[in-house]
């Protein structure tokens, strides 16, 4: 099993520049690399595969990454060239990443390490501003890597990630200086405030509940969300307190619809033992959500009296 | 949390306004029947359907309302440890 680790951020926004300086550091040695482009950047010690898209739409007009290949079968290239057991995955700087996580979801052999997005900090309010795949490169993150920050200051850029995305951890890269560590264990907040952002009109948002949880409501909410919201449901993730075994959480992760297999921990990770779903989507209200759990919730209670 | 006409029309709200639909002659309400809780969904034809969860009203209004709209079907992927619980 390889855990991968992906780097987006659009165009110029100093992927490479980052993922050159990471694989020069000797904690990764032995690190493999799949850039999503081409480029002319010498990778010494890391083995470098390019992948290239392939996209299949579906019959029923979804365009589901579950059937794309390019990304295990580079990692399979890779692996047959030198075992590794962690591979960063550049991608290019227009990536839709929803399908490239789903694809790490779906894939035998690889693990999803999370999502990281480069976002500079010259052009980024402008980019931000004008391409919606920089939108949602930043907020489907789980952690905001500012850089050229040593040519601009900050004029809002953080005001307007923290709005896109307050769930991720904002940190700085100069010429690609971030150390390593902070990349390798990037878990998403599950206590962050909410957030919306007018121009794109994404918001995150969390929706909490102290009762617990039937597992079949779970379930329905999961499915009526991804119903009802469509592509405009960007991530869910989150911990919930099931009502058949509380004291074992459930971890649900999502990207869209592709979602990993609901996982019991053997234990709440804090004191914190409330159910909490963050939420990331576009057009979605917290209180129609919050209403739709509470209204499945009450079906699934009254068939079971 | 509200009473079922209130929670009702906080429903329909929310999905109007995520499928970018103007509201209309359309209402929707909890109400008890002789199996249980059920939702009663009124389209602009004036026509009503019963579903037993909201679940299906939503999707009945979606396709009244929205039916280009793209839908989604949640995929649970392999278990992260190759071995089911």
């Amino acid at each position: 099993m390889s855990r991968v680790i992906a780097v987006t951020g659009f165009l110029g926004s100093g992927k490479t520049t980052l993922l050159k300086a990471l694989l020069a550091h000797e904690a990764l040695a032995g690190d493999g690399a799949i850039v999503n482009e081409f480029g002319d950047v010498g990778i010494d010690h890391a083995l470098l595969e390019a992948g290239e898209e392939e996209l299949v739409e579906l019959g029923s007009g979804c365009l589901c990454c579950a059937a794309r290949g390019d990304i295990p079968a580079a990692a399979a290239r890779l692996q047959a060239k030198r075992p590794c057991e962690r591979i960063w995955l550049e991608t290019s700087g227009l990536a839709d990443p929803a399908p490239i996580l789903q694809t790490l979801i779906a894939a035998d052999g690889l693990e999803a390490g999370g999502l990281a997005a480069t976002v500079d900090a010259v052009n980024g309010a402008e980019t931000l501003a004008r391409y919606p795949e920089a939108v949602k490169q930043a907020a489907l993150a789980d952690m905001l890597i500012v850089t050229k920050r040593d040519l601009a200051p900050d004029e809002g850029l953080e005001a307007r990630l923290r709005a896109l995305n307050p769930g991720a951890e904002i940190v700085e890269a100069r010429f690609g200086a971030l150390d390593p560590a902070r990349l390798l264990d990037m878990t998403p907040r599950l206590d962050a405030p909410d957030g919306h952002d007018h121009a794109a009109g994404i918001s995150t948002f969390t929706l909490r509940r102290e009762a617990a949880v039937p597992a079949v409501a779970l379930t329905l909410f999961l499915e009526t969300l991804a119903d009802a919201a469509g592509p405009d449901l960007l991530r869910l993730k989150g911990l919930v307190r099931i009502a058949e075994a509380p004291e074992r959480p459930v971890v649900v992760h999502g990207v869209q619809h592709v979602f990993h297999p609901l996982e019991r921990l053997s234990r709440w990770p804090g004191a914190d033992r409330s159910t909490r779903l963050v939420v990331i989507g576009r057009g979605i209200r917290q209180d129609w959500a919050e209403a739709l759990m509470e209204a499945l919730i009450e079906e699934v209670e009254a068939c079971s009296i | 949390m509200t009473d079922g006409k209130a929670r009702g029309e906080l429903l329909i709200r929310g999905a109007l306004e995520l499928w970018g639909v103007e509201p209309g002659a359309v209402t929707a309400a909890r109400e008890e029947t002789p199996l249980g809780p059920a939702w009663r969904v009124t389209g602009p034809d004036g026509r009503s359907r019963v579903h037993p969860s909201v679940s299906g009203a939503l999707r009945h209004l979606r396709s009244l309302l929205a039916p280009g709209r793209r839908a989604s079907r949640v995929l649970f992927m392999r278990p992260a440890s190759g071995e089911p619980e």
